[in-house]
């Protein structure tokens, strides 16, 4: 318990760090330390699963984000926006605080889940006959691909439009002057 | 990002390095996937590292040895060919009693069809680590690995840099 | 409180998403952004002392239904991070083309310039 408030605690300085260093390769590093730091902090709320795939989605994302920086001329940034972005934050901010302090009566004790209080949670019914009707040891497993199947088809489709997206944004080149030069190395 | 200079790839001790490794890393994917009903793991984490093996050797060999063993076109097509597997084992779940349903039609018959008899699960899991692992290597192709060019009139995506 | 520092760890995001001029920071909070509302997730079915839901040798359903952690917010937060890896491909590639446009990553800039 004292370990997650550790790891929440260096998850907040890695992350104000990460937003307001001024050099762009720093940043992105310490996105990428908060992203191990969560993948650890998954490890030890009980969930292995996620801790794999949050550690493998993280090397890729270090990746892409790098691939955008790396070779661009404007490694540092200029500053912030003028004074009105700043006050609306802080009142969104500020918004924000209040309405989840209300909504931290609703959420449960740290420590009980809702199985506890209530009898016929579907995670009691998913935990308890999971094993029996889909054949798999792994309840998240059987509740992704064997309950919820639904979910993984429309992961699935959602990757594809993604990827789609990116093909279309980034098939045409930026200028016109690309493309006559290209045209003029076809000539010769 | 990749330029004409570092058409080769790293140097040598990245080069050495993910030849040992490669066939490690994606053995370690496979096992993921495949074993994903009894140990944590999944089709979504395996499929990732699966893709994490070709983007190794993409990024250390170059990309005329990555083309080589791993095209963009190909991963496409290997992306809609799983794709199309996840939805034919839910449509053949249908005959049975509903959509996604458990029971395969005929599987009592044959050897291997009754491993998805007992955990359907995993024939999901493969065509989903396929897709996750193909469409991965599409987006970190077309963003790092190939270059726009004009042929005949019409906009390609080719994967040698023009110099 | 640990749900605290979960919406502290998402405001600092969204504090980033506003006021920031560079492109790559505003996609970098959207990211801490995505992390805090996993965590926040996680933490809310979480049982003490209680072990991962996974059947191991000699257990039976009723002792794992006893003692394990939450499984179903671990699904959701499972299909969370793949979304958040698509839309963070889509969002590199916007900045990409951005930059090769505009020639500059600061969005105060890609109002006046026309390329």
């Amino acid at each position: 318990m004292s370990l997650l408030i550790i790891l929440l605690v260096l998850m907040i300085i890695g992350a104000i760090i990460a937003i307001e260093t001024t050099n762009l390769l720093s940043s992105i590093v310490c996105v990428g330390a908060v992203g191990f730091l969560i993948s650890i902090a998954f490890l030890f709320l009980g969930a292995p699963d996620l801790a794999i795939t949050q550690l493998v989605v993280e090397v890729l994302c270090l990746i892409i984000l790098i691939r955008a920086t790396i070779n661009r001329d404007l490694t540092s940034v200029a500053g912030d926006r003028e004074f009105f972005g700043l006050t609306v934050t802080v009142a969104m901010v500020l918004v924000f605080a209040i309405v989840g302090v209300k909504v931290f009566g609703e959420f449960p004790l740290l420590g009980q889940p809702v199985m506890d209080r209530m009898a016929d949670t579907p995670s009691a019914v998913y935990l308890a006959q999971g094993t029996e009707q889909t054949g798999a040891k792994n309840v998240v497993t059987a509740l992704m691909l064997g309950y919820r199947n639904y979910d993984a088809l429309g992961q699935v489709a959602i990757l594809f439009c993604s990827v789609l997206g990116a093909l279309a944004i980034l098939r045409r080149p930026a200028r016109k002057e690309e493309i006559e030069k290209d045209q003029e190395a076809d000539a010769v | 990002m990749i330029d004409s200079t570092q058409k080769e790839g790293m140097d040598l001790v990245a080069k050495s390095v993910t030849g040992w490794l490669k066939g490690f890393i994606f053995l370690f994917g496979v096992y993921l996937v495949l074993h994903s009903h009894e140990t944590p793991g999944g089709g979504f984490a395996g499929g990732i590292i699966i893709a994490c093996a070709f983007i190794l050797f993409t990024l250390a060999e170059g990309q005329r040895a990555g083309m080589k063993i791993l095209s963009k076109n190909l991963a496409a097509k290997l992306a809609s060919v799983g794709a199309l597997i996840f939805l034919g084992a839910a449509i053949a779940g249908t005959c049975g009693k509903g959509f996604f349903c458990k029971d395969f039609p005929g599987a009592a018959h044959a050897g291997i069809l009754s491993f998805f008899e007992e955990n359907a699960i995993s024939i999901y899991d493969m065509a989903l680590a396929l897709v996750v692992s193909m469409l991965l290597f599409v987006a970190f192709s077309i963003m790092a690995a190939v270059h726009v060019t004009v042929k005949d009139g019409k906009r390609k995506m080719v994967h040698r840099r023009r110099e | 409180m640990v749900y605290a520092l979960c919406l502290v760890l998402i405001a600092i995001g969204l504090y980033g998403v506003v006021v920031k001029k560079n492109i790559v920071k505003i996609v970098i909070s959207m990211a801490i952004i995505e992390y805090g509302i996993n965590v926040l997730l996680v933490l809310i079915g979480y049982r003490s002392g209680g072990c991962a839901p996974i059947l191991k040798q000699g257990m039976t359903a009723a002792t794992l239904a006893a003692n394990a952690v939450d499984p179903l917010p671990q699904a959701l937060v499972m299909t969370a991070i793949m979304i958040n890896l698509g839309m963070l491909i889509l969002m590199v590639a916007i900045c990409i083309r951005l930059y090769e446009r505009y020639g500059t990553f600061d969005i105060t800039e890609m109002r006046r310039l026309k390329g």
